[in-house]
């Protein structure tokens, strides 16, 4: 379930079960010299200064000088990464693992935000799964922080769910709703 | 030859007789002004073929200037695209004709590209373009100073992209790249502000102070770059020059703040030449710099926004 952050860093879920992985699994679709690549599982430290920034946020309204329409809930949560199709002109670009550890940093109607230790590029396609439902989505930007932290944006182009999760309403809430969150 | 025509000088467009090649047809009238004062004479109509004596007596002995009816200018720029292959490869022309016309023709074929809104014809015309003009100056390296008087210096999109690929080209010739990685590398340049379409004018050429909404677009530019050209067949060194080419080494650049090595090197490349012809062009928000302070600008930040390596090459060009 999804939780408010308020108690910073400590919040986050252990790393998401079997179930995960064999979503992850079969939603692969990259090629398989892509697939050879060593499964990379650390996890994304990120630099102090940044994670008190992030402590103790809850809900953020868009400000006129962004661009993006929808309040983002903070979630600072871990959460499995799966690289679901990179065009072919970036497959030389980086060994990316067919899965990852990502930090989840918020959500809102129409966006992802989070911290892996790799950068992304804009149009690679990826799958989060988070406790109960999973997300589908097209990465959008990439920023670094450190060599081993890049914050990343996605579009949420899917959300697949369990009902018996609260948070699974809010996701899909967003997704088809209207209604601002 | 000599009929004169009730046509003004209002009604022409003035060409360069290097566009005209010997015993083809070019299906447009070509006028003759001798002197400023004197009236449209019928030098070749449509119908005609030029012999190579009588196209030597224009490039050499002619006085005046040869034009074409306004009308007619989209049908000339046909015809220059249909042989400006030939034209390149024809030795016989002095090799300043033939590049002056290659510059002209690379902003006016990107031009119509870019007008189109067309990514894959926009894509195909780099590649057209980056083959002609890498093996046009692969023989005859061009100096800076030459190509920059050669060239149009103007604001527009298609200007600038058509310098940074001239420029891209002998700055990757000097630092050894094969011919291969040349043509990637003028391909990439063509299409490094492809993103910039998405940007109205009113911000690209607003001569005050841009805000942070407005700046927020600018910098989307890479980005919308490499989402619409991410599934034509570039390589990923192309598409780097396309997202990178606003990082800098020490990691102040834009999109994702890359520094020193995770900077493909197309695209520190790129940084350089695309910084060198934004300074020495004319902006509606500043004047143009000369080559010596614009390098000097560049020097400032050697090391810290560009590649020491790369800056000490393109240096070198620019002094000769």
């Amino acid at each position: 379930m999804l939780e408010r952050a308020g108690g910073g860093m400590s919040n986050m879920i252990s790393p998401p079960g079997e179930a995960a992985h064999e979503t992850g699994g079969r939603q692969h679709a990259e090629p398989a010299a892509r697939t050879a690549a060593t499964v990379d599982d650390r996890l994304v430290v990120l630099p102090p200064e940044l994670r008190e920034r992030l402590e103790g946020r809850g809900y953020q309204s868009p400000v006129p000088v962004e661009s993006r329409a929808w309040a983002r809930l903070t979630v600072m949560r871990e959460a499995r990464l799966s690289m679901v199709h990179t065009p072919p002109a970036l497959h030389s670009a980086l060994p990316w693992p067919p899965h990852g550890r990502v930090i989840v940093k918020d959500l809102s109607r129409s966006g992802i935000g989070f911290f892996f230790h790799m950068p992304l590029f804009p149009s690679q396609q990826i799958q989060i799964q988070l406790s109960h439902y999973v997300i589908q989505a097209k990465v959008r930007r990439c920023r670094r922080h450190t060599s081993d932290c890049y914050e990343l944006g996605a579009i949420v182009t899917q959300v697949r769910s369990s009902k018996e999760d609260r948070s699974a309403d809010y996701m899909e809430g967003c997704a088809s709703s209207s209604v601002r969150p | 030859m000599c009929d004169v025509v009730a046509l003004t000088p209002r009604e022409l467009v003035p060409i360069s007789s290097c566009v005209l090649l010997p015993d083809r047809p070019l299906g447009i009238d070509v006028y003759l002004i001798k002197a400023i004062d004197s009236k449209p004479v019928l030098f070749c109509s449509r119908d005609q073929t030029l012999s190579e004596a009588k196209l030597d007596t224009v490039a050499q002995r002619l006085p005046g200037r040869l034009y074409v009816r306004c009308s007619d200018a989209d049908r000339l720029q046909a015809y220059i695209r249909e042989h400006w292959s030939d034209i390149l490869r024809d030795d016989s022309r002095p090799l300043e004709d033939r590049t002056r016309l290659m510059c002209n023709v690379m902003r006016d074929v990107l031009a119509d590209a870019f007008a189109s809104r067309n990514i894959q014809r926009i894509a195909a015309t780099a590649d057209f373009l980056a083959a002609e003009s890498t093996r046009l100056l692969q023989d005859a390296p061009v100096a800076i100073g030459e190509l920059s008087k050669i060239m149009q210096h103007d604001f527009a999109t298609f200007t600038h992209s058509t310098n940074v690929a001239l420029y891209s080209l002998r700055l990757a010739q000097e630092l050894g790249f094969s011919t291969d990685e040349q043509q990637c590398i003028v391909r990439g340049a063509l299409l490094h502000d492809v993103g910039k379409l998405e940007i109205t004018e009113n911000i690209l050429s607003k001569p005050d102070r841009l805000t942070q909404e407005e700046l927020r677009q600018i910098r989307q530019h890479p980005t919308t770059g490499l989402e619409q050209l991410v599934d034509q067949a570039l390589t990923f060194g192309e598409l780097m020059i396309v997202y990178q080419h606003h990082e800098r080494i020490d990691g102040s650049g834009y999109p994702v703040g890359s520094v020193g090595e995770e900077i493909h090197p197309f695209a520190r490349l790129c940084a350089i030449t695309d910084v060198y012809e934004a300074l020495t062009a004319h902006r509606p928000y500043r004047r143009a710099l000369r080559a010596k302070a614009a390098m000097h600008v560049l020097q400032r930040k050697e090391g810290v926004h560009f590649d020491r390596e790369m800056l000490a090459c393109w240096k070198g060009l620019v002094e000769v």
